[in-house]
């Protein structure tokens, strides 16, 4: 009697010992987690200063610059495309006689500019704008286009656009500034 | 008369049963090792990294561990993680084992543990080893409060960062990381 006593307590305490093994198995020595990231279509760009324009030779020759560009771009694999505009956001002084690019003092005055851009550097293909383009304040023009799955290096690629200004014995001597903002966008 | 000796025989089978019922047995002293270890739960199997702000900025997100654990007084415990799968390099995209460009890389820091010690500053995943998310002393146990933490579960959080290099192809890209326990 006194065996089959201490059979059925040892066979409780396994029991209750078993139930704690149990509740412990619910955790797990390792797990896993997926990352996922969606790779989407994106575009920046840095300006750098633009030098002074100036002219040169002695006979009303337009004046001239260059502001160059580093951009980053990253275009949908299939049928993307991106581009790089400008748009004069502030005008020259008008009122103060000096070069005015909403509303020229003679005719013919322009700020114009040509565009150069280097291919995105880990893929794909980028055009530039086409001969001389007339900037404008109240639309944005080109620079330079971009296909399908164009990619820049990390590091950005470059493009520039050079400047020129009629140098229109009309203006008046003084210190002129007009704000231009470039735009670059991808899809 | 048949019945007679199966009621009998029964009888004695049944007599012990009551008659434990009535015993002392005396007392036995019960001895429990308690092993060290160290288990996950909760686990969340999936994180999507997003990017804010619009110059190519890093993809990031948080993950949050919880875990148990218990060393012994000359013992410790670790977290690591190691990418189990990287993602499908081939494609374009981004890719741990070889990053598309050098400076590329899948990273974490860790805080806010509530056992043990998380891992400081940024630490890169890897595909070829595991790498550290918290360390556990000697003599640490999971709730209950002093000696062991007041957390149960405890917790940790784990905050990744994957370079937004424009060089990735547009998609969609997963990899599989695998967080390991360990206690002695």
């Amino acid at each position: 009697m006194k065996k089959k006593a201490k059979t059925l307590s040892l066979v409780a305490l396994t029991l209750l010992l078993a139930t704690s093994l149990a509740h412990a198995q619910l955790g797990s020595s390792t797990g896993t987690t997926t990352v996922t990231v969606v790779v989407g279509a994106e575009a920046a760009l840095t300006v750098a200063a633009t030098p002074n324009l100036t002219s040169t030779g002695t006979n009303f020759s337009s004046y001239t610059g260059t502001t160059n560009l580093t951009y980053f771009i990253r275009t949908t694999a299939s049928g993307g495309s991106g581009s790089l505009t400008l748009k004069v956001t502030t005008d020259f002084n008008c009122a103060a006689g000096g070069p005015c690019v909403a509303t020229p003092p003679t005719t013919g005055d322009a700020l114009s500019y040509t565009c150069t851009v280097a291919n995105p550097g880990n893929n794909g293909t980028a055009t530039p704008c086409t001969g001389s383009q007339t900037a404008s304040t109240t639309a944005s023009t080109g620079v330079a286009t971009f296909g399908a799955d164009a990619r820049s290096l990390f590091a950005g690629n470059s493009a520039s656009t050079s400047w020129t200004l009629t140098n229109d014995p009309k203006y008046k001597t003084g210190s002129y500034s007009a704000v231009v903002t470039f735009t670059i966008s991808a899809s | 008369m048949r019945l007679a000796p199966v009621m009998a025989g029964l009888a004695l089978l049944l007599a012990p049963v009551c008659s434990r019922a009535q015993t002392t047995l005396g007392t036995q002293t019960l001895y429990l090792n308690l092993s060290a270890a160290g288990l996950l739960y909760g686990f969340p199997n999936s994180i999507t990294l997003t990017k804010t702000g619009t110059v190519f900025n890093s993809y990031t997100g948080i993950l949050q561990i919880q875990y148990k654990a218990r060393t012994s007084s000359g013992g410790s415990g670790t977290i690591t993680v190691e990418a189990t799968t990287d993602f499908p390099c081939a494609s374009g995209g981004p890719c741990i084992a070889t990053p598309p460009t050098a400076g590329d890389a899948l990273t974490y820091t860790c805080s806010g543990a509530t056992l043990g010690s998380n891992c400081s500053g940024t630490q890169t995943v890897s595909t070829t080893a595991s790498t550290n998310v918290v360390s556990i002393g000697a003599s640490a146990c999971t709730g209950g409060g002093s000696p062991c933490s007041t957390a149960d579960p405890n917790t940790v959080n784990v905050s990744f960062a994957l370079t937004n290099d424009p060089k990735y192809k547009t998609g969609s890209y997963s990899a599989t990381l695998t967080f390991t326990i360990s206690a002695t």
